[in-house]
């Protein structure tokens, strides 16, 4: 077991390290940096001037070398739209919108969804389980920023009953929290129902019934148990969603969150600001990718026992 | 008061808007301490029946009964409490495949103490030692190991031991066993069969066989009940069904049994000719990976070591082993389907082993092969004459007219009828597939055949008809066949000689007559022992070897007991002991 | 060839006397069982219909700013769907929004196909160390959020319709590459395969006469499935202006217009948010429809 985590962690290491080259290089290999906008004329020297002090003059791999040493220390650079702040202090209060909204948001659809799933799986074919399906299918497809302007236009301009848009008090997280919990209500509805399904269908639950163990121990202890495991394989890709809509959510409700400072930064083509938020979501989803398989292996005996030679 | 009451049970299943029916009206009843067998091939509704009893079928199912009594519970009318209260007390289940009928989350221990608590009350360390007592029971050595063990780490005759104990520990006053040793290999079978009835007896429960095999039932049971379609078909005394069978499908079912006692006589005949296939030393080495703490490391695994074999021409030659043998991997590198490691293979007096694949197109004619799995043998989307066209196809013989034509022609030839030629393999049963893959097999009018388990997934009266085919086919093409079987009783009606197999090496080798009557190597024994006894007055105890007790009991020769000049060595090697008769053996001075 | 054999082809083993019926046949009846899938079907036949015949029945050039005096109005007889700020009709540019949308999800899906289908067939069929690397490769793809990256790139590229396309395919391969391999995987041990192999049949016999007939069907869902991804794709960038250029109608584009707008005119948010959302629902039902219908053993799921 400690094997296999140290194995994952050199292997998430070395997925971030491939990431964070191609993100850098991606982001150099375009012509033009920050100030050849045509919003910002400058003067030759100027400008050289400007990137020999931010760096831009020197050979790539060594403005690379020189950035990931900075990530290392705490140094995430100088944002570029606002120098007089570092990256770190912009994005200080940034978290807290998108950590509120984006935490309650998972934890409630993903509580909801794995009932309803359960609900669906154990009343099938019954409106229960159509419903289920239907919710599924909605918030696995239509995109978050849709979502979004549905419940916008629905409780905010139709009906009135909440605010469409900002920060601060709680009646306007309310429409977020939603929007954000779309995507893992929609994952754990359907994959819950599925799993709980193809559980229901093994050999085993009879065995258990045969031995006159009652429903309610089959299901919640048996099939649960059983069900979690490809349950947990779904964690990652719901956790990639919720963090990509997180961008979209915030767009819409305008929310200065994370993912709203994301979309500035694309457009300002500010660099520091943009490699550290890339690198913030990249480490995210290294430890959600972490987390979820520590919690496969951990329910599944034949991995956590390291039985599984082949 | 009878155990068990059953009068007038229908099942039903919905299925895509229709209704099938599984059964139609069935009367059982059981007394206490009975045994009961119901045989019946799958879908004769033997095992729908049980499961109403213990209302296990899933809610499309329809179930209407006359009378339908657990000891004294009317299950269709109990509420759920009191089914579950009966279940596992009144009446305890063992199923199919121990593998699937075991949750794999949680330990063997926790599965049989969650099972005790439920009926009886018991603390939970009780209830352990409790389990612990069960499982030496079964005759598990290391009961208390095995408690801490997952479903995944123990072997499948284990699983079904656990399970038996499992099944026990509420003290059932009926065990109910749904085809307990199909998923076995045949030496385990036997051991499970003879646990099964020890502990019937031991502690004096009913006992419920569910099978498809008449052996299972002629060594376990006082009492049989037929099935077929869903009806009983007959049920008497199992003497009286084995002896004066009235119903004529008893009679096909008893006729197939039997098959394996009337043996060929072979015309011993003198061989000049190069023999059909010969296998030279042939072995095959797999590299196992084993993962390391950092690196993983390989070792080698033989999965066969030095095969050498020769199959003569128009002859039936067995290859015979439990799962793990190495005998189906011999013959797919007969078939060159699979590269060996080492040795030759010589088809036709021509050596074929290092031919390219256009080098080996020609000889391809002469060689084929077909497989258990009909399913996964015939292309879903062709149909069936142009699978049986195929080869023609392939090698290019005969216009697209006379293809079809020929293709035609051997579907009538094995007992299909032409207009059979549009349809689609999904359409047909499993008997029809393995048919029109014997043909497609045979279009090229091979001279060798292997034959790999090709009736081990069919129903017993269809197996018997297959076999029948084979052997009508052999005789009239001159086919030379090697037929891999684990089911000796099948090998005994069929073939010639028959080469055991054991942990990738040839063990025994010997006319068919000879090694029946005269089995020399112990694991031969093993194998012979657990053939089920076709008469239920041959019921005997007996004894079975563990596998170390096979490797000790390697026959032990000196030289001069040998016919012939035999080197002596201090490892097995194959020797002569009777003409025609090899025997694995450590030879000493 | 004894008795006993033809009385059993006559009597045990006869099927029912039905007519021949392909597994087309079966595979058609499952698929329209599937309610939501007919529906999905036909609805997108209908928008792709649309999308082809859009100059039949809408008046003007999605781009002609023919009403400016009357900006902004809301549906009527005359304006179906009103309207929008620079007084075009908006009906009219929905409609070519549909194009497009298809056309971007038609190609990429395309594309996706082209890589997919042979990097596919190499893992499966090859296995070993060249399937361990593509996986490894596919892992990282899988990893990184599509969106993200697609973001960063159409930042960097400026966006537009190709650009559009080659990232949707760079994230829509592989999909594709998984399905393709699972099926070639299964069936290098099916016997079928090997009894081919043992009459002779080349590789590339093999290839042809059986593994591509029974890979279709995966092939044709994956490219199905592979639509909505792309069509999301392209919205979500247009909605945040680095998709397709503005004059030319987008839906995601019309969308991020129309917050703007959306407590006043409302018709200027509702339109391209209920066409996007129904065209990539339709597309999605019918795929699944199709994968339950083509390949039996994933039914319930």
């Amino acid at each position: 077991m400690i094997i296999y985590l140290i194995k994952r962690l050199l292997s998430i290491a070395l997925t971030f390290f491939i990431v964070s080259l191609l993100v850098f290089l991606m982001m150099h290999a375009v012509p033009g940096g920050p100030f050849t906008e045509k919003d910002m004329p400058l003067s030759a020297e100027v400008k050289a001037a400007l990137n020999a002090r931010l760096g831009l003059d020197k050979p790539l791999w060594v403005q690379y070398v020189n950035y990931m040493a900075g990530v290392l220390q705490g140094n995430w650079g100088v944002p570029y739209q606002s120098p007089g702040e570092t990256v770190i202090s912009l994005l200080r209060q940034a978290w807290i919108p998108s950590l509120i909204l984006g935490g309650s948001g998972v934890i409630i659809g993903a509580i909801l969804g794995i009932l309803i799933g359960m609900a669906a799986a154990l009343k099938r074919n019954t409106w229960i389980d159509y419903l289920a399906s239907a919710l599924s299918v909605l918030g696995l497809t239509i995109p978050v920023f849709v979502i979004s302007m549905m419940l916008i236009l629905i409780f905010a301009v139709w009906l009135g009953w909440l605010p469409a848009s900002g920060w601060g008090k709680p009646e306007r997280w309310i429409l977020p929290i939603a929007a954000y919990a779309a995507i893992p209500l929609a994952t754990y509805a359907r994959y819950t129902r599925s799993a709980m399904l193809d559980t229901l269908n093994r050999p085993f639950v009879t065995a258990l019934r045969a031995k006159g163990l009652s429903e309610g121990r089959i299901i919640f202890q048996h099939v649960l148990r059983n069900s979690a495991i490809p349950m947990v394989t779904v964690f990652l890709p719901m956790f990639i969603g919720t963090a990509t809509g997180s961008i979209f959510v915030e767009a819409m409700f305008r929310i200065p969150g994370l993912g709203s400072y994301f979309v500035s930064s694309i457009e300002n083509r500010d660099y520091p600001l943009e490699m550290a938020l890339v690198l913030m979501v990249t480490i995210g989803i290294c430890f959600a990718y972490l987390i979820s398989d520590i919690a496969y292996a951990w329910l599944n005996p034949r991995i956590r026992l390291g039985d599984d030679t082949q | 008061m009878n155990l068990v009451e059953i009068k007038g049970l229908k099942v039903s299943f919905r299925q895509h808007g229709g209704e099938v029916e599984a059964v139609r009206g069935i009367d059982l009843s059981l007394k206490d301490g009975e045994s009961l067998g119901i045989v019946g091939e799958s879908g004769s509704g033997k095992s729908v029946t049980c499961l109403a009893l213990m209302r296990l079928l899933a809610n499309t199912a329809t179930v209407t009964a006359d009378k339908l009594e657990l000891s004294g519970i009317d299950v269709l009318k109990a509420n759920n409490r009191k089914m579950a209260s009966i279940r596992g007390s009144s009446a305890a289940m063992i199923f199919q495949d121990p593998a699937t009928a075991f949750d794999p989350v949680f330990t063997i221990g926790h599965q049989m103490v969650e099972t005790i608590q439920t009926h009886r009350g018991l603390s939970k360390k009780v209830a352990m030692a409790e389990a612990e007592q069960l499982l030496l029971k079964v005759e598990i050595k290391n009961a208390k190991d095995v408690l801490a063990y997952y479903p995944h780490q123990l072997s499948g005759g284990m699983l079904q031991r656990a399970m038996i104990a499992m099944a026990l520990s509420c003290r059932p006053k009926v065990l109910i066993a749904d085809e307990p040793t199909t998923a076995l290999d045949v030496t385990i079978q036997a051991q499970i069969l003879q646990l099964i009835k020890g502990l019937q007896a031991e502690m004096g429960m009913a006992l419920i066989m569910i099978t498809h095999d008449l052996g299972v039932i002629a060594e376990t049971v006082d009492r049989v009940v037929v099935m077929y379609g869903g009806k009983v078909m007959e049920e008497g005394p199992v003497e009286q069904i084995f002896d004066s069978p009235k119903h004529s499908y008893t009679q096909s079912l008893l006729a197939s049994l039997r098959a394996g006692e009337t043996r060929r006589i072979d015309p011993v005949a003198p061989e000049p000719v190069a023999p059909a296939l010969e296998l030279k030393n042939l072995g095959k080495i797999y590299k196992l990976r084993r993962r390391g703490r950092i690196l993983s490391t390989y070792t080698d695994f033989s999965a066969v070591r030095g095969v050498n074999l020769v199959l003569p021409r128009n002859k039936i030659v067995g290859l015979v082993g439990e799962s793990g043998s190495g005998k189906s991997t011999t013959g797919m590198m007969a078939m060159r389907l699979l590269e060996p490691t080492t040795g030759r293979i010589v088809v036709d007096g021509a050596d074929v082993s290092d031919l390219g694949i256009e080098a080996l197109k020609p000889y391809r004619k002469s060689m084929q092969v077909i497989f258990q799995d009909s399913y996964s043998a015939l292309d879903p989307m062709m149909t069936l004459s142009q699978i049986i066209a195929e080869p023609l196809d392939i090698h290019q013989i005969g216009t697209s007219r006379e293809r079809l034509e020929k293709a035609l022609g051997w579907l009538e030839r094995v007992g299909l009828d032409r207009n059979f030629g549009t349809r689609y393999p999904h359409e047909l049963s499993g008997g029809q597939r393995q048919r029109v893959a014997i043909a497609r097999a045979l279009i090229l009018g091979p001279k060798v055949l292997v034959a790999d388990e090709p009736t081990s997934a069919l129903d017993v009266t269809v197996k018997a008809q297959i076999i029948g085919l084979l052997k009508d086919l052999q005789t009239q093409m001159g086919l030379s066949m090697l037929f891999i079987s684990h089911d000796l009783s099948v090998v005994r009606s069929l073939t010639d000689t028959v080469v055991v197999m054991y942990k990738g090496r040839v063990v025994e080798q010997a006319p068919t007559g000879a090694i029946f009557a005269n089995p020399r190597h112990p694991y031969t024994r093993a194998l012979l022992d657990a053939i089920p006894v076709t008469n239920p007055r041959d019921r005997r105890i007996r004894t079975f070897l563990q596998q170390s007790d096979i490797d000790k009991a390697t026959p032990h020769f000196v030289v001069a007991e040998l016919p012939g000049f035999v080197q002596p060595a201090p490892e097995p090697q194959l020797v002569a002991v009777a003409p025609g008769h090899l025997v694995e053996a450590v030879v000493t001075r | 060839m004894s008795t006993q054999i033809d009385a059993d082809a006559t009597t045990l083993a006869a099927p029912p006397a039905t007519k021949q019926r392909s597994p087309a046949y079966f595979a058609w009846r499952r698929f329209t069982a599937n309610k939501a899938a007919v529906v999905g079907g036909a609805v997108l036949g209908i928008i792709v219909l649309m999308a082809i015949l859009a100059p039949l029945f809408t008046k003007t050039d999605p781009t002609a700013q023919a009403y400016l005096t009357q900006s902004l109005a809301f549906p009527s007889a005359e304006f179906w769907f009103g309207v929008d700020d620079l007084g075009r009709d908006f009906f009219t540019r929905v409609v070519y929004g549909a194009r497009v949308s298809l056309s971007i999800g038609f190609a990429a899906a395309s594309f996706s196909l082209l890589i997919g289908i042979p990097v596919g067939a190499i893992a499966g069929y090859f296995g070993g160390r060249i399937d361990w690397f593509i996986m490894r490769v596919i892992e990282i793809f899988s990893v990184v959020p599509s969106l993200l990256a697609a973001m960063l790139l159409g930042a960097l590229t400026g966006g537009g319709y190709v650009t559009i396309v080659i990232i949707a395919a760079a994230f829509g391969w592989f999909g594709v590459c998984l399905l393709v391999r699972a099926q070639v995987k299964s069936f290098r041990e099916k016997d079928f395969v090997r009894s081919a192999q043992a009459l002779g049949a080349s590789p590339w016999y093999i290839l042809r006469r059986h593994v591509i007939p029974n890979s279709l069907s995966p092939i044709i869902v994956g490219f199905v499935l592979a639509m909505p991804g792309a069509m999301m794709l392209e919205a979500s960038l247009s909605f945040l202006g680095i998709g397709v250029a503005p004059p030319t109608p987008s839906w995601g584009q019309m969308i991020n217009v129309g917050i703007n707008f959306m407590f006043f005119y409302w018709h200027m948010a509702v339109f391209p948010t209920a066409a996007l959302a129904i065209t990539v629902l339709a597309t999605t039902l019918f795929g699944d429809g199709l994968r339950d219908a083509l390949d039996p053993t994933l039914k319930g799921r």
